[in-house]
């Protein structure tokens, strides 16, 4: 059983001798969850975050398989490259990749990252036009968003934060901070010179935020990003429900 | 029989604990059951929104002893994660 599973049984044990109806379950969630519905990290001890150890790192298909893709450290702007762990298998750690297609997996020698945790998690509501940032089941803060278009939607799934960009404008576009996230576009390959990679940033047009208004990326207020910049790491799970 | 009642109360402890570990995890990760209300406020928890307090200078390591007699596969070491640098620089976003 993988350590990450084992370790988020142990409050359900205390839950089931006391009153399992008192603890209750969500009842298998409602379809607009589903996206997000398999997240075996977000359990109230928290996801692991692997930061790779050297200047790259060996992702394989499957535990001692092949070289499937090397990724460098750091990465593309600057960053320790950091990975989401999914599951934990002792020497061999599955990881989110930042790669397309969105929610691709692979596997990485547990001896090339020095891991991590956070109890912190972002979850984006398109419908409701809203984040919350929660700490276990507390949350910490919430607040309006901007998504995207309906030609450049914001892809639903489950994401992390890959590096925390500080635009060297902070009333341009991107607001006062920009954390890159490990999914793409799916509708632009590219963008404005970039690999049409999405983030959650601020913005110079609060006005817009409660409405779809992007190419993609969450908008959130200048104050809601520099909260976050102070208060998430990077590796810190990210989920955008289904719209 | 104080001790035997711990003793198999701890053993039915365990099998319930494993037989519900699946759908538990997959349960909670699921969040509260209303996605857009915030859980009920309680007088031990400060308000949605409210300033946190800094992260200490040197977090708390939580690294698990070495067994001793367990050939137990090397593991690193899993500590609290941190907030990280802003790099300035001119992001690429799909904005």
């Amino acid at each position: 059983m993988p350590s990450t599973r084992a370790r988020a049984a142990v409050p359900w044990l205390g839950c089931a001798l006391l009153a399992t109806a008192a603890c209750g379950t969500s009842g298998g969630g409602t379809p607009h969850r589903a996206a997000a519905a398999d997240r075996p990290t977000a359990a109230p001890a928290g996801a692991e975050i692997a930061t790779v150890r050297g200047t790259s790192v060996v992702i394989r298909r499957e535990p001692g398989g092949a070289t499937w893709r090397t990724l460098s450290s750091p990465n593309d702007y600057g960053a320790p490259r950091v990975l989401l762990v999914d599951a934990d298998r002792g020497d061999w750690l599955k990881v989110y990749l930042p790669l397309r297609p969105n929610g691709s997996t692979g596997w990485v020698r547990a001896s090339d990252v020095t891991l991590t945790r956070t109890t912190r998690r972002v979850e984006i509501d398109p419908r409701a036009f809203r984040f919350t940032v929660y700490d276990g089941d507390r949350v910490l803060r919430t607040g309006k968003v901007a998504t995207g278009t309906g030609g450049t939607p914001t892809p639903a799934g489950r994401f992390f934060f890959t590096e925390l960009v500080r635009p060297a404008d902070p009333r341009g576009a991107y607001g006062a901070y920009a954390f890159g996230l490990s999914g793409y576009s799916p509708t632009l390959s590219s963008f404005g010179g970039g690999p049409g990679q999405i983030a959650v940033h601020g913005t110079n047009a609060p006005g817009r935020l409660g409405s779809r208004a992007s190419h993609g990326c969450i908008r959130v207020g200048n104050p809601d990003i520099t909260w976050m910049a102070r208060n998430l790491t990077l590796g810190t799970p990210v989920d955008v429900l289904s719209s | 029989m104080r001790l035997k009642t711990l003793i198999i109360g701890g053993f039915a402890a365990l099998a319930l604990g494993g037989g519900l570990a699946g759908t538990a995890t997959a349960s909670f990760a699921d969040g509260p059951a209303t996605p857009s209300a915030s859980p009920a406020p309680s007088k031990s928890r400060p308000p949605v929104n409210a300033p946190l307090p800094a992260p200490s200078a040197s977090p708390r390591e939580r690294c698990p002893k070495p067994r001793a007699g367990k050939n137990a596969p090397p593991r690193n070491c899993v500590s609290p994660a941190r907030p990280a640098p802003a790099l300035p620089g001119h992001p690429t976003y799909t904005g």
